[in-house]
C-alpha cells in the first residue's frame, strides 16, 4: 500500500478547505443578481441579454455549487479511507467501491454551509439567496 | 466598472438641444413665413421682397412688426416643447440606476473570476493534489479519474463561466453607452444641415464649440457644434470586453439622416422622432445580436451541463470534458 493514511487524511482535509473556498463563493454569488433587472431592463424592450446572462447565471451558480459539495463528500471520503490503513489491495479496491457509494450520503449529510439546492429560475428576483431548502 | 470617460451625460444632451433651440425657432418661422405666403398669394397678394425686423430679423414685406413678435413668441414655446418632447422620449436612456447597477454586477463577476483564479493556485488544491499524485493502485485509479482530474479543469471552466455573465453585462453596457453617444449626436445630425455618415464620422474627431453663423438674410442657424467625444465604446469596459471582443460584435448603434436644410419645422419634428425610435430599436437590435453571439460562446458550458446531468451525481460538473 503506497497510499499513506496521513497523507490521505491530509488530502482530504484540503479538499474540505477547498469546499469551505466553494461555499462562500456559492454564497456571494446567491445574492448577485440582485440588482440584475436594473441593470439590464432600465430601457429598452429586449431582454435578450438578460436571458442570456440568467442562462449563464444558471450554469455558473450549478456548477459552483455542486462543485463544493463534490469536493466537500471527496474529502471526507479520503479521511474515511485514512482510518482504515491497513487493507490489501483486495480491500482497497473493495472499499473504493463501496466508498463511491457512500459519496452521496456524504454530499447529502456533511453539507456545511450554502443553500440546499441550485438555484430556481423563478427565484431570482427573490430578496435572499437561493436557499429552497435551509442551509445544513 | 464605469462608463468610460467621455459618455454623454443627460445633461450634455440636454445642454445640446438648447444650443440647437434658435434654429428649431427659425425652421418654426420659416415654416409660418412660408404658410402666410403662400396665403397672401391665394389672396392675389404677392409678398415678394423682405425687410428687416425687431422682433424677427427679416420678415417678409407686410408682415407687420407686432404679428413677427408674436410668432417670435410662439417660436419660442414650440422649440421648448418640442425639445422637452424629445428629451421626454432619450431621458429614460440615461439612468444612472442602470449605470450603477451594471458597475456593480460587472465587478461581482469579475471578483468571481478573481477568486476562481486564486482557488486554482491555492495551497490546497496543490495539496490535494500532491498527496493523492503517488496513488498508483490500480483500484484508486477511477477514484482519482472521478475526482481529481476535473479538479483544475472545472475551476478553467467556472472561471469561463464567469467571464459569460461579466461578459453579458459589459455588452449591456456597451449598448448603454452606445445609445447615449447616439443620442448625443442626433442633435448635430438633425440641426447640421444633413449629416451623412462619413461626415458624421469626421466631426466626431472635430474639438470644437457651438459656432453659430449668420447668412446674408440675417437668419441666424446652427454651423457647426462639438458633442461630447466618447471615445472608444470600450474604453474603461476591462478585460472581459476585451476577452470577449474577438468573438463579439459589440452593440452598434448607428444613425443616418437626410439633409434637413429645407425641412418643414414639422416634417423636421417628425424626423428626429422617428430618428429617437431609430435609435431605441437599434439598442434593442444590438442587445438581440450581441446574446445571440454570446450564447454561441456559451455553448461548451451549456452542453456541459445537459451532461452532467446524465452522470453520477459525484461528478464534477464542467469538469469531465476538460483536461
Amino acid at each position: 500500500m503506497k497510499v499513506k493514511p496521513d497523507d490521505l487524511e491530509d488530502a482530504g482535509g484540503h479538499l474540505k478547505s477547498l469546499a469551505d473556498a466553494y461555499d462562500d463563493l456559492v454564497l456571494d454569488v446567491a445574492t448577485s443578481t440582485r440588482n440584475r433587472a436594473d441593470a439590464f431592463t432600465g430601457n429598452g424592450s429586449s431582454k435578450a441579454l438578460m436571458e442570456t446572462f440568467d442562462e449563464a447565471y444558471e450554469i455558473f451558480y450549478t456548477f459552483i455549487y455542486q462543485t463544493g459539495v463534490n469536493i466537500r463528500a471527496m474529502g471526507l471520503t479520503l479521511e474515511d479511507f485514512a482510518e482504515n490503513h491497513r487493507m490489501t489491495d483486495r480491500e482497497v479496491e473493495r472499499s473504493f467501491e463501496e466508498h463511491e457509494e457512500d459519496i452521496d450520503e456524504v454530499r447529502k449529510r456533511d453539507r456545511k454551509v450554502g443553500p440546499s439546492l441550485p438555484p430556481a429560475p423563478e427565484r431570482k428576483d427573490d430578496p435572499g439567496p437561493y436557499n429552497r431548502g435551509g442551509v445544513n | 466598472m464605469a462608463f468610460p470617460a467621455g459618455t454623454p451625460t443627460l445633461e450634455q444632451v440636454n445642454g445640446l438641444w438648447e444650443r440647437a433651440k434658435n434654429q428649431i425657432e427659425v425652421r418654426y418661422i420659416l415654416e409660418a413665413f412660408n404658410m402666410w405666403i403662400a396665403d397672401q398669394a391665394k389672396q392675389g397678394r404677392a409678398v415678394d421682397r423682405w425687410v428687416e425686423g425687431i422682433a424677427i430679423a427679416r420678415i417678409p414685406a407686410n408682415y407687420g412688426e407686432a404679428n413677427a413678435a408674436r410668432l417670435k413668441e410662439q417660436a419660442k414655446q414650440a422649440a421648448t416643447k418640442t425639445i422637452d418632447a424629445f428629451e421626454a422620449r432619450y431621458s429614460p436612456y440615461f439612468d444612472k440606476g442602470q449605470e450603477a447597477a451594471l458597475g456593480e454586477l460587472y465587478s461581482k463577476y469579475t471578483g468571481y473570476r478573481g477568486t476562481l483564479d486564486q482557488l486554482h493556485e491555492s495551497r490546497d488544491i496543490k495539496w490535494a493534489k500532491h498527496y493523492t499524485d503517488d496513488w498508483r493502485e490500480k483500484a484508486a485509479e477511477p477514484f482519482r479519474k472521478e475526482f481529481m482530474e476535473p479538479l483544475e479543469g472545472a475551476i478553467t471552466r467556472h472561471r469561463d463561466i464567469a467571464k459569460y455573465l461579466a461578459g453579458a453585462v459589459s455588452l449591456e453596457a456597451w449598448g448603454q453607452v452606445a445609445i447615449r453617444k447616439s443620442f448625443a449626436e442626433l442633435p448635430l445630425a438633425a440641426c447640421g444641415g444633413g449629416v451623412t455618415k462619413e461626415r458624421a464620422e469626421e466631426l466626431k474627431k472635430t474639438k470644437g464649440a457651438l459656432e453659430t453663423t449668420s447668412d446674408a438674410s440675417g437668419i441666424v442657424g446652427l454651423g457647426l457644434f462639438a458633442f461630447p467625444a466618447a471615445g472608444l465604446i470600450v474604453g474603461g469596459i476591462g478585460v472581459v470586453a476585451s476577452a470577449l471582443a474577438d468573438s463579439i460584435e459589440p452593440v452598434v448603434i448607428s444613425l443616418e439622416l437626410p439633409d434637413t436644410t429645407s425641412m418643414s419645422y414639422t416634417a423636421w419634428v417628425k424626423l428626429v422622432h422617428d430618428a429617437i425610435t431609430s435609435l431605441t430599436d437599434g439598442l434593442d437590435k444590438g442587445r438581440d445580436g450581441a446574446a445571440k453571439d454570446l450564447r454561441s460562446e456559451m455553448i461548451g458550458a451549456i452542453k456541459d451541463l445537459e451532461n452532467w446531468e446524465t452522470l453520477p451525481r459525484h461528478f464534477v460538473p464542467g469538469g469531465e470534458l476538460l483536461d
